[in-house]
């Protein structure tokens, strides 16, 4: 991707001029985004990106610049400007690169820059029929993406690795109307895959999930307002935890004293039902790499077990400042952000009960069956995110679908009420954003029942 | 490769492989952005960057590639992946590029002073306003933000019809985030700031206002849940206005996306609402002479006295609307460059003291999950102040607010005159509006 003399002359020339660390990072992005509606293919993109970023660190201060002029003369210049902003030559030189071959553990078959174009609009009009077979839905859209990202990462410890990533989606939203009413159905699962991500996952099934949820939304009353108790289904339902608390445990708050959870480590946080991981190690998951963007091999790093705070999730920047090593987690959106902490495919891990057990053990409340998106403020640790398919629970049984419910809290407190947790473990995927960008992550948990929720919803 | 050579060398190539007529559209973007907390630069990126965007026409379809590398293989690489992207297009609607015809605004938009300050300075600034922060108050616990930024953008589009346009726009930012508390409940203080020059920015003035913020809010709490009057402070209601803008867009209103389709010319609102697409002011560092489609903004009331009177156009939806482009283009839709909002005769303070009983509304969080645009419904996490006879009483925090976007708008009763240019959370489209008074939202509390 980039000649290994002129990789080893930009790390140099970094510390020639300051600093005590010096890394590249290079990037080439091939990548695919397809979009249909109501069946017709309208617009076809395909992207090329290719850019360079070039990071110092002196002691625990950084400096990062970026640039797709990737000239011998344009990469030495930036380097040494990295190197000046660093200030104080440090008595540093840097490595011999020792080239190092990550196992790859994500095999791809079916590579999307190989496949026909017409390969993957076959699989939206899939989609696209599957969402359109419910009477009240007027109007579908379907998207399609890939990419293959080719990475190439060197450091003056003597890293030099390259690493591939795949990845390949389908995102389907259908509206449905009735009465004046129009509520959305969604569902956009992905996988760090080539093509071959649809002989598991079946494309018109993709586009009824999102069908039905409009379908059955738009007949919906609104949702209750006031706090109850919420029972949050498997899967994507595990953005609470990515909000409430994964975020949190990011060494970016964390290093700082900026986390509601910072210098909690071995104390209990959660209820003892909870546990919870981030694993980028599981193969061909949506949030997986086989080393993270500062070239570190990625790992399962247990968060919480039984209720007690266990880890936080640490790039090479913020293990300087915690004085902990790198658990693998140093992401970005591409080579121009620098990395920070990030989670990867992040869960609850499987609990005792059966998932009609924990909504027949509750008397009224919210079923939130499908989360949309949320967000959170990892220094006060306030969450919110929206239900985009919900049920009220009267009585132990299911009772009628709710739509617009919102559901707000604080991760920290919300963690130790969540009081039954289910045996059905399911991740999701999403975009994640934060400093560095946005990243593909997995969330996921089991079925889960939180004791109280403020639910925002209308007045009766 | 200068972009003149690739241009040509595209050109060329697209003409051999069969397009009718094509387009490419230079972005050349640079973004700077300093972050220090402790005294230490926690975050310093300093990114150039290009991409190239190409479009190319065959008949009535039109193929896409974008590329960041200038070289023959690039060129042939956009040309080829185009084509190929052309020939699975079902759509039957007609695609378009513009000829240059029509009148663009000469803006005075870049004077590259944001360029000239160096990374030393900027550090400098940044520590000034933790500083600043820090000795406020002693219940001032942590300032983990402290972050001044900048960038500049210069786009060129030129097509075989004969466009070619350029122009460049810059701006800055600064915002501060810190954490006050008295035991265990942090409360968060946050105040950004937009400016188009410099020497406008005041980190001082930034850091003062979050740490009173933040103290402000100590001992906040929920209430219950019901019917109340808001207050919504132009930063808020710049995030909630500026994400439902998207309903305006043509393209969502003729894919029936938009709870706004078939209201044309009809009141969607109270007399007292003016919305308006400004692309021309001076001081919005979001603002251009021309759209995407190299088509020329202008300044258009797209609410006037509660009245619908136009869509957001491109040359696309224009033509299958049997309409002219409003220049309003923004990649494959259309949406404002500037949301501005009519202000109205009373003071921010004036406005307080106007209503009887309300909750003041300083922040919203969780809008790009709980606004939807295709139906108008909104439910997010809000906090802010409760205010009673005119009076400031207590901070409020975790309650929700809910309704339909087109309800808040027949419900305002004030509009307020305290106009500033506020961030959306669209990097493409700065707001500037004053704060108004809504009657009869749904609140969930405790």
């Amino acid at each position: 991707m980039l000649d290994r003399n002129l990789v080893m002359d930009v790390l140099d020339a970094v510390l020639h001029e300051g600093g005590d660390f010096a890394e590249i990072f290079v990037e080439r992005k091939k990548s695919t985004s397809i979009a249909m509606t109501n069946g017709k293919v309208e617009e076809a993109t395909s992207k090329l990106e290719f850019g360079v970023g070039i990071r110092g660190f002196r002691e625990d201060e950084q400096i990062y610049a970026s640039t797709n002029d990737v000239s011998r003369d344009a990469l030495i210049s930036l380097a040494r400007d990295v190197g000046k902003a660093l200030k104080e030559k440090k008595d540093v030189t840097a490595k011999e690169l020792e080239k190092v071959t990550p196992e790859n553990r994500h095999l791809i078959r079916y590579r999307p820059d190989e496949m026909g174009k017409d390969e993957k609009v076959r699989i939206m009009h899939l989609a696209h029929e599957g969402a359109s077979s419910f009477p009240t839905i007027v109007q579908v859209v379907v998207r399609y993406w890939d990419y293959v990202q080719n990475v190439l990462i060197a450091n003056t410890e003597g890293t030099y690795v390259e690493d591939e990533r795949v990845r390949t989606r389908l995102m389907v939203s259908a509206v449905a109307s009735k009465d004046g009413v129009s509520e959305r159905g969604y569902d956009g699962p992905g996988a760090g895959m080539g093509l071959e991500f649809f002989e598991l996952v079946d494309p018109k099934e993709v586009g009824k999930k999102a069908g039905r949820m409009a379908h059955k939304m738009v007949s919906a009353e609104f949702a209750p307002a006031g706090t109850m108790p919420v029972i949050i289904a498997n899967g994507f339902g595990g953005v609470i935890f990515h909000e409430a608390c994964g975020h949190a445990l990011e060494a970016t708050s964390v290093a700082k004293g900026a986390s509601v959870f910072a210098g909690k480590l071995g104390q209990k946080i959660a209820s003892e039902v909870v546990s919870a991981v981030d694993d980028a190690t599981i193969p061909n998951a949506w949030g997986s790499a086989n080393v993270d963007d500062e070239g570190t091999p990625t790992q399962r790093t247990v968060l919480i077990e039984n209720g007690i705070l266990k880890g936080y999730l640490v790039d090479k920047f913020n293990s300087r400042k915690m004085g902990v090593p790198s658990t693998g987690s140093g992401r970005r959106e591409s080579y121009r952000y620098p990395p920070t902490s990030r989670m990867s495919n992040t869960f609850i891990l499987p609990g005792e009960y059966h998932p009609e057990e924990i909504i027949a053990a509750t008397d009224y409340g919210l079923y939130a069956k499908t989360m949309g998106g949320g967000s959170v403020n990892p220094g006060t640790g306030e969450f919110n995110f929206a239900v985009i398919e919900g049920y009220l629970i009267e009585k132990g049984r299911i009772t009628k679908p709710v739509r617009g419910a919102i559901l707000i809290g604080k991760g920290w407190e919300v963690i130790q009420k969540i009081d039954m947790v289910g045996n059905d473990l399911a991740r999701g995927q999403g975009m994640c954003g934060s400093i560095s960008g946005s990243i593909p992550a997995d969330v996921g948990q089991p079925t889960i029942r939180v004791s109280e929720l403020i639910v925002g919803g209308r007045n009766r | 490769m200068t972009f003149d050579e690739f241009k040509d060398r595209v050109f060329s190539v697209a003409k051999k492989k069969g397009f009718d007529h094509c387009q490419l559209h230079l972005d050349n973007t640079h973004e700077f952005e300093v972050m220090v907390c402790d005294g230490k630069v926690d975050r310093y990126k300093d990114a150039r960057h290009l991409k190239i965007h190409f479009k190319g026409l065959k008949g009535d379809k039109a193929g896409f590639a974008v590329t960041e590398i200038m070289d023959e293989d690039s060129a042939g690489m956009l040309v080829e992946e185009a084509y190929e992207n052309l020939k699975v297009v079902e759509s039957p609607d007609k695609e378009f590029l513009h000829d240059g015809s029509g009148k663009y605004e000469d803006l005075k938009l870049y004077t590259g002073d944001f360029e000239r300050l160096t990374g030393a300075e900027k550090i400098e600034l940044a520590k000034k306003m933790e500083k600043v922060a820090k000795g406020y108050d002693s219940r001032i616990v942590k300032v983990p933000m402290n972050v001044v930024g900048h960038f500049g953008v210069t786009e060129r589009i030129v097509n075989t019809l004969g466009l070619d346009v350029s122009f460049s726009n810059e701006g800055g930012y600064a915002y501060c985030s810190l954490l006050a508390s008295e035991g265990d409940n942090p409360k968060e203080g946050f105040k950004a700031v937009v400016v188009k020059k410099p020497e406008e920015l005041d980190v001082e003035e930034v850091a003062r206002f979050a740490a009173e913020e933040g103290i402000k809010k100590i001992g906040a709490r929920s209430l219950p849940s019901g019917k109340y009057t808001l207050l919504i402070r132009r930063n808020a209601f710049a995030q909630i206005l500026g994400w439902f803008s998207v309903m305006f867009s043509a393209e969502r209103v003729q894919k029936k996306l938009s709870p706004l389709a078939g209201k044309l010319n009809e009141r969607i609102g109270v007399e007292k609402l003016t919305i308006i697409d400004d692309p021309h002011m001076e001081s919005s560092f979001t603002s251009r002479p021309f759209d995407t489609d190299g088509y020329p903004t202008s300044r258009k009331r797209v609410v006037e006295k509660g009245i619908l009177k136009t869509f957001l156009h491109n040359l696309k939806t224009a033509h299958k609307d049997g309409v002219t482009s409003t220049g309003n283009a923004r990649g494959s839709g259309a949406g404002f460059m500037n949301i501005v909002v009519e202000p109205g005769l009373l003071s921010y303070e004036e406005l307080i003291k106007s209503v009887e009983k309300c909750i003041l509304i300083i922040d919203v969080a969780g809008i790009h999950a709980g606004c939807d645009p295709i139906s108008g419904n909104y439910s997010i996490s809000a906090e802010g102040f409760m205010v009673e006879n005119g009076e400031i009483t207590y901070p409020v925090e975790q309650i929700t607010i809910s309704g339909n976007i087109l309800d808040m708008f027949k419900n305002i009763s004030l509009v307020g005159n305290d106009t500033d240019l506020e961030l959306t959370l669209s990097p493409n489209m700065l707001a500037y509006l004053p704060s108004v008074v809504v009657e009869s939202v749904d609140v969930a509390g405790k």
